[in-house]
Order: C-alpha cells, then sequence, then structure tokens
C-alpha cells in the first residue's frame, strides 16, 4: 500500500487562474450582500472594538452609506478583477469592519458576518505581506490569497470548536439534554405565523428550505434528534468534532470537499430543525471548501472540450 | 537582535516550511487573539451553536379575545423577527434591573412588548394594518419552554403587552 505524502498535505492548491477569477468574483457577491443598505444606529449604543475609538455612526448618515457602497461596489470590482488588491482589500476591510461595528453596538452581537470580515483580513495580510515583501502578484500569489482565506474559515471552525472545549466542559451534555426545547420553540413559532393546521398535526417545525423531495428523509432526521438522545449526541457530538477538525480542509481537495460539505449539510440540517442559520457560513464553505468555482470551471472545461472534439468530427 | 534569537526564528521558519505548515500559523493568530481580545468585533470566539440553555421563549400576537392570529399572513413579519426587537429591549431591561431573563416579571417585561408591537404595526403593510385595525387591541403572548425530564414542557402563555392603533384609539 502506499503511504500518503505527508509534505504536500498543506500545500496551497493548484487553483486555475479563471478558477481563482470566480472565487474572488463570487466572493465579492457574498461581500456585497452582507453590506448593509440602511443603518441604524442605536440611540443607548453599547459599543465594541473598533466602535470604542472611532465614532462610526456617520456611516449611518444615507448619503455616506451611499458614497461609501459606490466605493464598496469599485473595491469589488477591482478584488474580481484581481488588480490593486493591496488598496481594495483594506478599504473593503475597514467599511465591513465599521458597518459590523455599529451592528454589534446593539447590545446584542449576532456572528453571522464575522467569518466575512476575517476571511477579508486574511486575504488583506496575504497581499499586504506580499507588497512588503515586493513580490510581483501573480498566478501564485492569487492561490495563496485564495488559500488564505480557506485557511481562515478552518481558523473560524476550530475556534468554535476550541471555545466550547474551553467552557465549562458541559457543552455536549447541555446540548444533548435541551436541544428538544429549541426545535419545540422553532416548532411552535412556525405555527404561530400562519396558524397552520399541517404544522400543528405534524408537530414538525421544519423551515422548508431544502427541497420538499428531502422532507421525509429531515422528518425521519428531525424525529430521530427530538427522541432519542443517543442520535442528537452523535448528530452533534459530530458537528462539534467537524468544528474541532475543520483544518483538515487544507489538506488537497478532497478533504476540503468532504469537510466542507460535511460543515454545510450540518448548518443546513440544524437550520432546517432549530431555526438557526448561518447562511454566509454555507456561502463561504461552498466558496472556499466545497469549492464550487472549481466545480464550475470543470463543468465549462468539460462543455469546451466536448464541443471542440464535435466540431473536429 | 541577538543571535540564539535569530537562530530560533530560522530553525522555525524551517520546520514550517519542512512541514508546510504555515497555515496553521493563521489558525493559530486567529485562535490567539480571539482568546486574548475576546469579543470585540471583528475579533470573535465564533461562538456557533454554543448555548443549550434549559429554558428559552416564544412570542405569538393575539386579537381583542387573546385568540392567536397569523402575524406573518397579515403582516409579512415572522415570529423569530418578532422576537429580535422584544429580546433586545428586554437584555436592556435585564441588565438595567441586575436580573436574569427568566426573573423578570410580567410588569417588567410590558415596556419590551409594546415597543415590539408598536414596531410590529408600524413595519406592516397597509392591508395587514386595516386587519390589525379590526382585530386591536392587540396582544403580545410570551410563552416559556423548558426542559422536563428530556422532553419540553410549556408554561401557561403570559399576556405581557396591548397595543391599540392610533386609528381605532377613539
Amino acid at each position: 500500500m502506499r503511504r500518503p505524502d505527508i509534505s504536500t498535505w498543506f500545500c496551497t492548491p493548484d487553483y486555475a487562474r479563471y478558477e481563482l477569477f470566480l472565487i474572488r468574483g463570487l466572493f465579492a457577491l457574498v461581500i456585497w450582500d452582507a453590506m448593509p443598505s440602511a443603518i441604524t444606529v442605536p440611540s443607548d449604543p453599547q459599543p465594541v472594538g473598533l466602535g470604542y475609538w472611532i465614532d462610526f455612526s456617520f456611516l449611518a448618515r444615507p448619503q455616506t452609506l451611499a458614497a461609501s457602497r459606490w466605493i464598496l461596489a469599485g473595491c469589488l470590482l477591482l478584488y474580481t478583477a484581481g488588480f490593486f488588491l493591496c488598496l481594495a482589500l483594506p478599504i473593503i476591510l475597514l467599511l465591513l469592519t465599521a458597518a459590523g461595528t455599529i451592528g454589534a453596538s446593539f447590545g446584542a452581537t449576532t456572528h453571522s458576518k464575522q467569518i466575512i470580515v476575517l476571511c477579508v483580513l486574511a486575504q488583506a495580510a496575504w497581499y499586504g505581506y506580499a507588497a512588503i515583501r515586493k513580490r510581483k502578484i501573480g498566478l501564485a500569489e492569487h492561490r495563496c490569497g485564495a488559500f488564505a482565506g480557506a485557511q481562515a474559515i478552518a481558523a473560524a471552525y476550530v475556534i468554535s470548536g476550541i471555545s466550547k472545549l474551553a467552557g465549562d466542559g458541559n457543552w455536549l451534555v447541555d446540548a444533548v439534554k435541551n436541544f428538544q426545547i429549541q426545535a419545540t420553540k422553532n416548532q411552535r413559532m412556525k405555527y404561530f405565523n400562519a396558524l397552520s393546521e399541517e404544522t400543528a398535526e405534524s408537530g414538525s417545525g421544519l423551515q422548508g428550505i431544502l427541497h420538499s423531495g428531502l422532507s421525509p428523509l429531515l422528518r425521519t432526521i428531525e424525529y430521530l434528534l427530538l427522541n432519542s438522545p443517543i442520535w442528537r449526541a452523535l448528530f452533534l457530538g459530530g458537528g462539534f468534532m467537524l468544528e474541532l477538525f475543520a483544518f483538515l480542509a487544507l489538506i488537497g481537495r478532497k478533504m476540503s470537499l468532504l469537510v466542507g460539505g460535511s460543515l454545510v449539510l450540518f448548518h443546513l440540517t440544524v437550520f432546517e430543525i432549530m431555526g438557526l442559520r448561518f447562511r454566509y457560513n454555507i456561502y463561504l464553505l461552498l466558496i472556499f471548501m466545497v469549492g464550487v468555482p472549481y466545480w464550475i470551471a470543470a463543468a465549462v472545461a468539460a462543455a469546451r472540450r466536448s464541443r471542440h472534439l464535435t466540431q473536429l468530427d | 537582535m541577538s543571535d540564539q534569537k535569530a537562530s530560533l526564528l530560522s530553525t522555525s521558519r524551517a520546520v514550517l516550511r519542512r512541514f508546510r505548515l504555515w497555515p496553521f500559523v493563521l489558525i493559530l493568530a486567529v485562535c490567539g487573539s480571539s482568546f486574548l481580545i475576546g469579543e470585540q468585533f471583528p475579533v470573535t470566539r465564533f461562538p456557533m451553536y454554543d448555548k443549550f440553555p434549559d429554558h428559552t421563549y416564544y412570542l405569538y400576537v393575539g386579537d381583542r379575545h387573546g385568540d392567536p392570529i397569523p402575524v406573518h399572513e397579515l403582516t409579512g413579519i415572522n415570529t423569530s423577527k418578532l422576537k429580535k426587537p422584544y429580546d433586545k429591549e428586554l437584555n436592556r431591561t435585564r441588565k438595567r434591573l441586575g436580573k436574569r431573563k427568566l426573573e423578570l416579571t410580567v410588569e417588567e417585561r410590558r415596556s419590551a412588548g409594546e415597543t415590539t408591537l408598536q414596531k410590529l404595526y408600524n413595519d406592516a403593510p397597509a392591508a395587514g394594518k386595516r386587519q390589525m385595525d379590526e382585530l386591536a387591541p392587540l396582544q403580545l403572548f410570551h410563552v416559556w419552554i423548558y426542559s422536563e425530564g428530556g422532553r419540553s414542557a410549556e408554561q401557561p402563555a403570559e399576556a405581557v403587552a396591548r397595543f391599540v392603533p392610533e386609528a381605532t384609539a377613539d
């Protein structure tokens, strides 16, 4: 049996040029979606992070926000094209941080967009480093840039797993014991949205985001998770292990697909059953780990090849 | 830089390069900064699904008789969105009074409830407003769910707030 070559495990993947373009383009769309089109400044702000030192409330003025969005659009175009990244990425980072800081100053911080900021930060740091080292930005540097994004995502999951370990140590016990409360809440809230008899009779709180053909499978999963502590432990424990060992996604494309795909499935299942959604995590996993740009690029290349062969015939 | 430090640095770089461990530098930096700096945007410990408390609650909106109304169908706002401003206000009250959320009385939750109903009415489309005017005064119900013997149990619904739209106030 051939032994795996460990020395190649954490190498930068050989992203193709057009794949890198797709990665940056799709990530730019996610960033654009994450930038709010209107910002409300809290009447009683509880500043966090940079908000302690800088009053970002000026960004909430409609004219300023509109101008910021234009600047962001310009920077995202530059980013997608792969030009002036040392200039574009810090501006994107600043705008996302400013908008996120105001959002987080409401007293009830949400964490949905921080993974995007972390990804931008990692890429900005890489291109900044490359600039300091006076490296000419070519294919190798862009590959490292995309890989920095994947590393940032892996880091976000690893830190999430470590935090659970560093807590009081009862995370899994509490999760298994109280999981069904969240699911019940979800079912009740769904019922009171429309007073649907079907929801009341089925007792299911599924959100219906996945294809209806998957409903029987999802209802079975929901039933097992609500009624069996062993299944809950397996599901939640599995999710926890995925978080803790998310760095394994950096071992080549196959592992990336396996770990990234499993995390996407985990997020979607939790969203369906508990209503907790982490849609930006899902988008970033699909782009940087599952490798949607790679599959798109591969499909386009295959189609081109087949057309070329047809023409030759 | 002393020779010893320079040698240590070059050895570390050689190890990282030899075993291709550069990705772990970023992971360690993120983990380290998260634990050192804490929850300061954009630095975070990414607490995903980390809280499974033994109690939670949900809200629903009722008409003047207390019968539930299909809030999403009338207003386009679902109950989970309705919970956000309520929860935000509840957190403020909780901090101000130095209590746990579970310990807040119905009276202490009233202001949060009124704000939520006002916001629901303001954000509803014109057709939804007209229907809500007919059902007014609207009532907001708060239901605690807790774990009992491995199963979910619910406390009776508490009417925390009433709201009379200005159009029907006379």
